[in-house]
């Protein structure tokens, strides 16, 4: 979906994002450009001054017009190489340089706006693609400023000065050189589109493919057990074969179709010998001359075929730029701060507190939820899959920004509180505990500058989230890495993990979502003791679908599609029956048969 | 980032073994080959006839005035420019579809081993690195082997061809001309060498900065939550700001290595001028000769100036090979045995088996005993790491080389054919994996089983209902992972699977994650259905599914430490008594779940 909005910016907007590019990444290098274009231009000067030093010591070696005097035109040649080394080399570096710095910032300034992207925008953009923005687009804006940028500049210079150089030897002739040659640019642009088509089609097949394979690696245990290799072969098949017919596809084309400048410049070549050769053999041209006409054909040649493929990544290049403008023009849409948290404990309220997502469309994730947590209290969320629990989180952490008016952390609405403190406040374990792929230490601090002041913290959190024997049996201990290149932790070692992330981190309010699921009891009501006993004040939020987790709560809700449907305390909500109740007895039952 | 780089390994097979071995799959396209190696000399022709033609026009036409052989010497020149081009097009296309189809059948070979290996394979590999062996390294083989090692000895051949030919012409003016090339070799050399080592870095740095977002990106709540946008953003902007470093030195040796093969060049023109300049001036040789051997020294140039490159590439192309053949040759597979089973009534034993992991020296199990008889359920209980998903293992043959013996129907585990074992035995693996495929595929993969048939076993499971409900029913892709459904939903398709397929027995982890009370008590009476159905060796973290086993065995640090029924065992009052107490008020496991009848 995203590609076709982006398709149908490039057709209307294209110019003012290639503008705004070139106006906030681009422009500050004009010194390195204007400084380019000189050294440039002194390229193409000496590039074409080369042929006609060979032309005038032809001319002065032939023994029947010449004066003998070739020494200084080889001498000439020899200099002309050498200051051609230096400017070229000076040329191509002033103009790489800005295409690189500009990635550089650019690249930087992708990542902190995706930092700070909200959720909606996540719903909105998938992982891969803007993953693929952050490398493969940046990567073709670097090359649409630098070297296509050196490639137009060049020819803007070489195409008139070598043609300047044969007009000047024969107009007839030169016109007779070139409209093959314009001819061909043509088919090789032509070609070389179709062959894009095809490169991005075998790109996509390769990314269906490695799915493919990355799904049966993946799924190798059920294949095996279910004797279902051959199915899966198959399926493997399908895809190999539909990927390597475009590979074969594309070779016809690279093989008969690229080359066409050059077969035609030989073309142009033998024009050359074809009306040259008259005019030499009718003395009017020396065959000096002719010998650097052809020089200069080649060199139009060169740049022709530079023209076909510069064309080409200006296209890449635009599509990039706008799907990396339409990042960084994404407005996080975080409201002013205008509030401040008041110091100490911090209580929760939620006032008719109704929310949905936008892409589930009419039927809210929580409805008109009304309820308050005093400062210290503990709050018990029951309910089953579905029933609105993690978006209640996400509400609470601001990883969905609520409706003005219906989320209260100490009496202000968490929309006039600036995201950072917030979050200082708050420490949530979410359901999902994501680990990084380096230590542990790293994983619970988070923040490496903080490593050495914090050491007693830590240990203390590892301890307090009850991970210390874990990690006798890691290598490396704190310092054992997580993830492909390291140790794979198991779900509960994760999540005690997170918990410890959330410890160390501290906040006046800890909200726990299904954390403890991956625990056994012993641990659950282990980590329970310890998370009451870290106390002093503070708020918590312990969502589960185990009664054993929240009997000791101050205030439990019971939530069914996104309502409340009971509030109370442990006796209360037994002494009334309903879900919660069911749950708690169904367990009792058990234990008396 | 604390995480270590892997170094890479060195190459430990010869350039030669490695042809050999890779001609293998290139074999069934042999003709083609053939003809694309036999249009090289006729390449090389073509080309060192060119520069000669031209002399020749200027020498004994143009200077002579004879107009007609010119008309003549242009149509040649013609047929040789369009027959170069039609030879070397033909060339790269055979070569390209050759490529092509040589990459498509290895990377089918290297699929195809893989899929085979035992557990033990992947174990000591991560699916990532076997997908790159799989994709980019097969992919950098196609594309490097052709371009280097072909193209190599295409340069070769055109270069031979045209030195001969110049020597030919004359012997000293050749020897002049090429008197640079010794210098030029040397700096273009230098100068890939330093730029290779800078790609080299630029690839892992490039590596590095997608890693970071990508792990960040998946990260975001955590990374928003925590505040850890500013040190997220600083680590970024170092690694981002190495590689900025990297890419200028690297675009400067980039710059310089293109000027100076570029200024080289023209240093040869000027030598050829010089010295052959003298020669014609002297009467010595032709003017003519003097075109021709500009240009053969520029043509010439071209493969010098490429082959550093070129072998690089090269270079790379046996590095890639000499990956996949290392893990061509490492075969962890489980060999098949021959002995065949009848369909049923077949009793599983377990004597005195004792197991470790390979690279583990304590035993994981050890002198494991117990026999299913036909009908019954075995279930084995006890804390993680007890030795419990091993015995599945085992007895599924993920891993081979246990000692003691397991038995099946008295034939050992080993020695029974693959297809028999797989026809009466169904897994249900603890992690629960669907494909990215219909539900039909998911069920029944490609055996042939009628929709209602299968309508049937889902309806035994209670999966039924949703799965009809999906748009295209059977036929409903389930998405990536089996993304369409719900965990619980998940859970019942995997059970629906074992079902699928006429296997006697059934191994059965469970599955420990959560789902709502609701699916939970559809799973519990699924679980019962196939009890009452099947041979059951099931690990059970339920408490109903326990109680409804007619063997339990307690297992603790790799042994079986009690055994029995449900009754007997709570009688005893040992671990079994301890184990039922923490489960039975831990509460959730068996909530909402109807008591079994034979409790």
């Amino acid at each position: 979906m995203s590609n076709q909005v982006c398709f149908a910016n490039i057709t209307t907007t294209s110019m003012t994002i290639i503008l705004q590019f070139f106006r906030e990444y681009a422009a500050k290098y004009w010194r390195f450009y204007t400084a380019g274009l000189i050294a440039l231009l002194c390229t193409n000067g000496l590039s074409v001054a080369i042929p006609w030093c060979l032309e005038q010591a032809l001319v002065s070696v032939d023994p029947v017009t010449g004066d003998g005097n070739f020494e200084r035109w080889v001498a000439l040649i020899l200099g002309a190489a050498i200051a051609v080394m230096v400017v070229r080399t000076t040329s191509r570096l002033l103009i790489f340089i800005p295409g690189r710095e500009a990635e550089f910032v650019l690249r930087s300034e992708y990542f902190e706006h995706l930092l700070k992207q909200q959720a909606p925008f996540f719903r909105r953009m998938n992982t891969g693609d803007l993953l693929s923005r952050g490398s493969n687009d940046i990567q073709f804006v670097r090359v649409l400023i630098g070297f296509a940028g050196l490639q137009v500049l060049n020819l803007a210079f070489a195409l008139p000065l070598n043609l300047a150089m044969m007009f000047r030897t024969s107009v007839p002739l030169t016109v007779g050189c070139v409209l093959p040659l314009l001819l061909a640019l043509y088919v090789m642009r032509r070609s070389v589109a179709h062959m894009m088509t095809r490169m991005r089609r075998a790109q996509e097949e390769l990314s269906l493919l490695s799915n493919e394979i990355l799904e049966s690696y993946n799924g190798v245990r059920v294949v095996q057990a279910y004797g279902a290799n051959h199915a899966l072969l198959e399926r493997f098949s399908k895809r190999n074969r539909s990927y390597v017919g475009i590979q074969v596809e594309l070779s016809l084309l690279r093989a008969f179709l690229l080359p066409i400048v050059t077969v035609v410049g030989n073309l142009a070549i033998v024009v050359l010998l074809w009306f040259g050769g008259r005019e030499v053999a009718s003395g009017e041209l020396h065959f000096g001359v002719v010998s650097a006409y052809a020089v200069y054909v080649m060199n139009i040649v060169a740049a022709l075929t530079s023209l076909g493929w510069v064309i080409n990544v200006v296209q890449r290049g635009q599509i990039s730029l706008s799907r990396i403008m339409e990042v960084l023009n994404a407005d996080p849409g975080i409201p002013a701060c205008t509030s401040i948290l008041p110091e100490g404990p911090l209580d929760i309220e939620l006032r008719d507190l109704t929310f949905s997502y936008p892409i589930t469309g009419d039927s809210p994730a929580v409805s008109h939820i009304s309820l308050r947590v005093g400062s210290g209290q503990t709050l018990g969320v029951f309910g089953t899959t579905g029933s609105g629990k993690s978006t209640l989180v996400r509400l609470l952490s601001r990883l969905e920004t609520p409706p003005p008016g219906t989320v209260f952390v100490g009496g202000i609405d968490v929309r006039d509180v600036s995201l950072r403190a917030l979050r200082q406040a708050i420490a949530v374990v979410p359901q999902k505990s994501w680990l990084f792929s380096r230590t542990i230490r790293e994983n619970i601090a988070l923040s490496v500058s903080e490593d050495d002041l914090k050491g007693a913290v830590l240990s203390q959190a590892v301890q307090d989230a009850g991970l210390q024997d874990d990690l006798q049996s890691f290598p490396d201990g704190l310092d054992t890495v997580v993830g492909e290149r390291g140790v794979t932790l198991s779900g509960g070692q994760r999540q005690r993990a997170a918990l410890a992330r959330a410890f160390y981190r501290g906040g006046r309010i800890l909200i726990l979502d299904d954390t403890l699921s991956a625990v056994d009891h012993d641990t659950e009501q282990r980590l329970i003791q310890a998370i009451y006993a870290q106390g002093d004040g503070r708020t918590v939020v312990m969502i589960s679908n185990r009664v054993s987790a929240l009997r000791h709560a101050d205030i439990l809700v019971v939530l069914d599609q996104g309502r409340v449907v009971q509030q109370g305390t442990h006796d209360e909500l037994l002494a009334a029956g309903g879900a919660y109740a069911d749950a708690w007895n169904t367990a009792a039952l058990g234990a008396i048969s | 980032m604390s995480a270590k780089e892997i170094p890479a390994r060195p190459r430990t097979q010869s350039e030669w073994e490695l042809l050999r071995r890779f001609y293998r799959w290139m074999a069934p396209y042999k003709k083609r080959l053939l003809v694309a190696v036999a249009i090289v000399p006729l390449m090389a022709l073509c080309t060192v006839a060119q520069p000669r033609l031209l002399g020749l026009a200027i020498d004994d036409y143009m200077l002579r005035g004879d107009i007609d052989g010119l008309n003549w010497i242009a149509l040649a020149f013609l047929g040789l420019a369009v027959g170069e081009y039609l030879l070397a097009a033909t060339h790269t296309w055979l070569l390209g579809t050759v490529g092509a189809w040589a990459i498509g059948d290895l990377r089918r070979d290297v699929y195809q081993h893989i899929m085979t290996q035992g557990q033990r394979f992947f174990d000591r590999r991560p699916t990532g690195r076997l997908l790159s062996r799989t994709t980019s390294d097969v992919e950098a083989l196609g594309e490097s082997f052709f371009t280097g090692v072909v193209g190599i000895l295409a340069d070769a051949a055109r270069l031979i061809a045209i030195v001969v030919m110049m020597l030919s012409l004359d012997p000293w003016l050749t020897v002049v001309s090429f008197s640079v090339l010794p210098a030029i070799a040397i700096v273009v050399n230098w100068f890939r060498k330093r730029l290779r080592d800078y790609s080299v870095k630029i690839r892992v740095l490039v590596a590095k900065l997608n890693g970071f977002i990508q792990e960040h990106l998946a990260g975001i709540d955590v990374v928003q939550l925590m505040g850890r946008e500013a040190d997220a953003a600083d680590e970024f902007r170092a690694i981002n700001r190495e590689a900025l470093t990297t890419y200028h030195w690297s675009n400067f040796y980039d710059a310089a290595l293109y000027a100076v093969m570029d200024g080289m060049s023209s240093i040869c023109i000027g030598v050829v001028v010089w010295y052959g300049g003298s020669l014609v001036w002297g009467d010595a040789i032709t003017p003519g000769l003097l075109v021709a051997f500009v240009d053969y020294v520029q043509k010439a140039l071209v493969p010098v100036k490429e082959f550093s490159a070129k072998y690089a590439t090269m270079q790379r192309s046996f590095a890639a090979m000499d990956r996949i053949t290392e893990l061509l040759d490492t075969d962890e597979s489980i060999a098949s045995g021959n002995q065949t089973l009848s369909g049923q009534s077949n009793t599983v034993v377990f004597d005195r088996v004792t197991f470790s992991y390979p690279g583990v020296s304590e035993p994981v199990l050890s002198d494991i005993s117990f026999r299913v008889k036909p009908g019954s359920v075995v279930a084995l209980v006890g804390s993680t790491g007890a030795g419990k998903s091993t015995v599945c293992r085992l007895l599924t043959r993920a891993y081979a080389g246990y000692e003691g013996s397991i038995q099946l129907s008295g034939k050992e585990l080993s020695s029974i054919s693959e297809t028999d074992l797989r026809r009466v035995m169904a897994i249900v693996p603890q992690d629960i994996f669907l494909f990215g495929a219909s539900a039909r595929f998911n069920l029944a993969f490609d055996d042939a089983v009628t929709d209602e048939e299968l309508l049937q076993t889902l309806e035994l499971v209670q999966a039924r209902k949703f799965i009809e409900a999906l748009p295209d029913g059977l036929s409903t892709d389930l998405g990536e992972g089996g993304g369409r459904l719900s965990l619980g939903q998940a859970q019942l398709l995997s059970l629906a699977r074992a079902m699928a397929r006429d296997a006697e027995i059934v191994v059965l982890d469970e599955a420990t994650a959560s789902v709502d009370p609701a699916t939970e008590i559809l799973i519990q009476q699924a679980i019962d259905r196939i009890f009452s159905l099947k041979t059951v060796v099931v690990v059970a973290h339920r408490l109903s599914t326990i109680r409804a086993a007619d063997l339990i065995l307690v297992m603790e640090r790799g042994r079986i430490v009690e055994r029995g029924d449900h009754t007997s065992l709570l009688a005893s009052g040992g671990r079994y008594a301890e184990l039922h107490h923490q489960l039975e008020t831990g509460g959730e496991e068996h909530k909402a779940v109807p008591l079994p009848a034979s409790a």
